[in-house]
């Protein structure tokens, strides 16, 4: 607990992660929902111009998790580079609970930061049930461990924070502009609809917004849950693995 | 406390395995405090992190497990957080009790001199005041074996000498065992025993005044740039050094130091 009161503290004294996080999202929901409102409608169960908005919603709640959960991961780096996890790991505290401390301290914030955007459904005309609130959080829970895992592994594998950087522009940033955010998957081109289905981010992102909008993902199916947890789990035991088996030969 | 029995641990390479350090044999006791001297690439670093218990070694055995605080040549603080906050994470990380905490967070900001910069954020502290704080969080966690790695590298001499009276009272006060590397041979000389390393080999392990003793001279006259000093006993130093400077010479006559055992045994001049 006290690495994961430490990850809090860190994100309360730099309030500028807190808005990019949470503004970015806001502003392209903002803008692209309003710059396509005439254009498309229909979408997400929303007959009015409000319609596109409401289809982004869930993948800008994504881009609020992936930013959070960046931003968070770079702190592995600082943390490997000067030492400080190094006279951690040297403690008595097992360095799978010391990963999963990483993983709460930098999901938890993240996952907050993704969920304050969900109240706009209701803005933006969707009305989801009590049960369909509730799976859309369990589905940004999810995302968002899954994302902050895959965040830690990468950060753990590479060098600076430069390399970092890089990486989140040609892994992660990709993935996400590939997993169905801005366009509805299951009416692109072939390939399109493929490169989506085979991303794992677009998962928790289609089980996300079949859980706000109440229907069936048209891209996925009822294998949007069922592959949302497996990404889930599969990352978190990635992280694990990567960072608490690596730990001896990395930090020496 | 601890005991290393022939170890030796190599990394993998490419090219080749690099041996860091071969069958070294090594035992602890409470409250000692030993220095570990040698070039870079001596393999001090990786014997550090053996004793440590974050590398482990491709051969040989470790025995027995001593509560360890590491603190190393860059400061391994959180700098967004306060040297408390610094400290108490650490306790919490080790599991320190909440009653205790707070009587070893006395104690060591006063064995530090932070006791009037605990509330502020590490990131506004000078180099000398951070590596003070890095000792200030070490001791939070009540360590038996406290290992240092050039704990004062790089400060300036205000600094470096608070750093030094920090580790004396460290020993005096405390009794815990301090393993420490350093380049710095009155730094080196403060410590119970001395080893020194060079290609991941003790060349030599004993305290620092039978080193010096074993050099078989007391005195060195150090002459004009260009001639080779003379090493003899303290007695014949004076005498040499009334003739060389009737001889029109400049000299000056120093006792042996540890600095002459590393030259000697390592062969590399500081």
């Amino acid at each position: 607990m006290a690495l994961v009161g430490r990850e809090w503290l860190r994100l309360w004294r730099q309030p500028a992660r807190i808005v990019a996080t949470v503004g970015t999202p806001m502003v392209l929901l903002i803008a692209l929902g309003a710059g396509f409102a005439g254009s498309i409608s229909g979408l997400m169960g929303v007959g009015d111009e409000r319609a596109y908005a409401a289809f982004l919603l869930p993948g800008m709640m994504a881009m609020a998790s992936l930013f959070a959960s960046i931003f968070g991961a770079i702190s592995l780096i600082e943390d490997r580079d000067s030492g400080l996890l190094l006279v951690v790991m040297a403690g008595p505290a097992p360095s799978g609970s010391v990963v999963m401390a990483k993983i709460i301290g930098i999901g938890l914030p993240a996952f907050l930061q993704a969920l304050i955007l969900l109240p706009a459904a209701w803005i933006l005309g969707v009305y989801p049930s009590l049960t369909q609130t509730i799976l859309a959080i369990l589905a940004t829970l999810l995302l968002t461990l899954a994302i902050v895992s895959v965040s830690l592994t990468l950060a753990w594998r590479v060098k600076s924070t430069q390399e970092f950087h890089a990486i989140m522009n040609t892994v992660l940033m990709p993935m996400w502009l590939l997993s169905g955010s801005f366009y509805p998957a299951s009416e692109s081109a072939a390939v399109m609809r493929w490169l989506t289905a085979i991303n794992p981010l677009s998962w928790p992102v289609e089980a996300l917004r079949s859980s706000i909008n109440g229907l069936a993902s048209p891209l996925l199916g009822s294998w949007a849950w069922p592959l949302t947890g497996v990404f889930a789990l599969g990352s978190v035991l990635m992280a694990m693995g990567t960072i608490g088996l690596g730990k001896r030969g990395k930090l020496s | 406390m601890i005991r290393l029995d022939r170890v030796s641990k190599t990394y993998p390479n490419q090219n080749h395995d690099r041996p860091a350090l071969r069958e070294l044999s090594l035992k602890i006791d409470a409250g000692e405090m030993i220095s570990v001297i040698g070039p870079n690439g001596s393999g001090k670093s990786t014997l550090l992190g053996l004793l440590a218990g974050v590398v482990a070694p491709t051969s040989g055995t470790v025995e027995g497990k001593p509560v360890c605080s590491v603190v190393l040549q860059r400061t391994a603080l959180d700098p967004l957080l306060t040297v408390r906050e610094n400290a108490e994470l650490f306790a919490r990380v080790y599991s320190v009790d909440r009653t205790d905490r707070q009587a070893r967070l006395n104690e060591a900001a006063e064995i530090t001199g932070l006791a009037d910069r605990l509330s502020d954020r590490v990131g506004t502290l000078s180099g000398g005041l951070a590596r003070r704080a890095d000792l200030l969080r070490a001791l939070m966690v009540g360590p038996e074996l406290l290992i240092l790695d050039e704990p004062a590298a790089g400060l300036d001499r205000a600094s470096h000498r608070a750093i030094g009276d920090v580790l004396d009272a460290f020993r005096e006060r405390l009794k815990i065992a301090v393993v420490y590397a350093t380049h710095d041979m009155a730094d080196a000389a403060r410590a119970d025993r001395v080893i020194a390393l060079r290609e991941g080999e003790v060349v030599a392990q004993n305290v620092p005044s039978v080193l010096i003793a074993e050099l078989g001279y007391e005195a060195v006259i150090e002459r004009d740039a260009g001639l080779d000093p003379i090493r003899c006993s303290r007695v014949e130093a004076s005498r040499e050094a009334s003739r060389l400077i009737e001889a029109g010479e400049r000299c000056t006559v120093r006792e042996t130091s540890l600095e002459d055992v590393y030259d000697t045994l390592i062969g590399a001049k500081l």
